[in-house]
């Protein structure tokens, strides 16, 4: 079975959003609800200073918080690494949202609670994400982190990339590589 | 965008919090009154029985309002999960009403014994086993079992958010003890406020007066030196803590909400009842003189400052632990 990651260039990322506008056409979602967003930062101190663009989106993580809270076991975790909810169980009781600590959960209009499926359709049919492939820089890289010889184990292994706020023991399955 | 804050729960949680606490802490201050002394304490136990149902009753209903689907709560009944505070937390406040309310129905005066108005139950053997000579021990049983289960939903409050390693303001060991300590000040707060001005004190003499108002004082007194320790150790526990917990604190150590905190939580919440407890008190421990005459001034002062107090930590926690972000390179 594989197990789906990605890997997330920082340093390609120009900010464009076109990852967010992509990702809201393909789920139908408002102007304001997003699954992906920018976190936009300045850093250093002059003259040696510059400004990064941090993708986040749901890090499917291998110990998810959002899981473990759920109350009527909505917030499931799939075998193939994916983290979804199931919205005829959940109440909306918000516990996930406080929960994330990445802050990508967002509350539908029907009142069940919504965010990154990783395009669970076009991956289980071999294709990529939406946020990946309309991406002009090629920021994301997406694929199976089981395989020990795939393009993205190797390119983490490589890079030896890093995980988002992986201090919280969350386990991400999103790797970043930063500048 | 780093920063960006969302208030998903609003001052309704607020409400839940504090009036699950006010109710478990009514209840657990009611129970222990009546194992310290039965005719002693009568009246503590039985205004705390009146008042335990009532508020939680008003907090499941503000929680079922606050989720994004109300018609769908009773899908928390459907499962059990260990893992998830919020599900043990739904079944704790089941067991709790119906503890409260078993406790509320043990102590109503006879004439008020609705249940025996249908004849099937008045002569049912086994329903009519609750009452009558069986009282004391029903009573004992249902007070015995019902405290771990309101020291369960008063600690419940707190774990709820204490146990999200993503909020680092709520993430600390010391909340759950914070609004445990709270939840039975509170609780004490409301048994002498009803005690005092809707009870009244017909009837009573002037020992047993005394000796009630004696019980519930020094319940307080010992209750809010035990909240300034936990207050303390919850501003030290999240100073001593990674930087998120730092700039967590600052929230309320010179951020936005160090003046509601320090005046409504820990002025009106603890120092002012404090002191007037202090005042009542310490001359009779001291010098064991006879207690001062109740002056309904200092009880209304004290329960009303309590109460306030109680909400308006919760109020500042649900916000503060929203706004407070994990912080990382």
């Amino acid at each position: 079975m594989a197990r789906y990651g990605m890997v997330i260039d920082e340093t390609k990322c120009v900010g464009c959003h076109a990852c967010r506008v992509a990702c809201q056409n393909l789920n139908g979602l408002a102007e304001k609800e997003a699954y992906n967003h920018l976190e936009e930062r300045e850093y250093g101190a002059f003259p040696n200073f510059s400004r990064e663009f941090l993708p986040v989106q749901c890090q499917h993580c291998d110990n998810p918080p959002c899981v473990k809270v759920c109350p009527t076991r909505a917030s499931v975790k799939l075998k193939n690494g994916v983290v979804l909810v199931e919205k005829s169980k959940c109440i909306g009781c918000k516990y996930c949202i406080a929960a994330c600590p990445y802050n990508v959960r967002i509350i539908k209009k029907a009142g069940y609670i919504e965010k990154c499926r990783f395009c669970i359709d076009f991956i289980e049919k071999g294709e990529k994400p939406a946020c990946m492939t309309t991406c002009m820089t090629g920021v994301r890289m997406f694929g199976d982190l089981d395989d020990p010889n795939s393009e993205i184990s190797q390119y983490i292994i490589k890079h030896r990339l890093k995980q988002f706020k992986a201090e919280l023991n969350t386990k991400p399955r999103i790797y970043y590589k930063k500048a | 965008m780093e920063g960006q804050v969302h208030i998903h729960w609003n001052w309704i949680v607020a409400v839940d919090l504090f009036a699950a606490g006010l109710s478990a802490g009514a209840f657990i201050i009611s129970a222990t009154a009546y194992f310290l002394g039965k005719e002693r304490y009568e009246n503590i136990t039985r205004i705390g029985a009146y008042i335990a149902p009532f508020p939680v009753m008003i907090g499941i209903l503000a929680l079922i309002y606050d989720l994004e689907r109300p018609q769908l709560f009773w899908k928390l009944f459907l499962t059990f999960q260990p893992n998830s505070v919020m599900s043990l937390g739904s079944w704790l406040l089941l067991f709790f009403s119906i503890f409260s309310l078993t406790h509320l129905y043990l102590w109503l005066p006879e004439r008020l014994d609705f249940f025996k108005i249908f004849p099937p139950i008045r002569s049912s053997r086994f329903l009519s086993r609750f009452r009558g000579d069986n009282l004391t021990k029903i009573r004992g049983l249902v007070a015995g079992f019902g405290i771990p289960i309101s020291i369960g939903v008063a600690i419940y409050t707190g774990v709820l958010l204490g146990a999200l390693t993503a909020r680092p303001f709520w993430n600390n060991p010391m909340l759950p003890m914070l609004f445990l300590v709270s939840a039975m000040m509170t609780g004490s707060a409301s048994i002498c406020f009803v005690g005092c001005f809707i009870k009244g004190f017909r009837g009573m003499s002037r020992e047993n007066i005394n000796t009630n108002k004696f019980m519930i004082h020094s319940i307080d007194f010992t209750l809010m030196v035990f909240s300034i320790i936990a207050v303390f150790l919850f501003i030290l526990g999240l100073y001593v803590s990674p930087r998120s917990s730092v700039a967590a604190v600052h929230l309320i150590m010179g951020g936005e909400f160090t003046f509601l905190f320090w005046t409504f939580v820990v002025g009106v919440g603890i120092l002012v009842p404090l002191a007037l407890e202090v005042y009542e008190l310490i001359p009779h421990y001291i010098e064991q003189v006879e207690l001062r005459e109740h002056s309904p001034w200092i009880s209304g002062i004290i329960t009303t400052s309590v109460l306030i107090g109680g909400f308006a930590m919760r109020y500042i926690v649900i916000y503060a632990g929203q706004m407070a972000q994990i912080i990382t390179t």
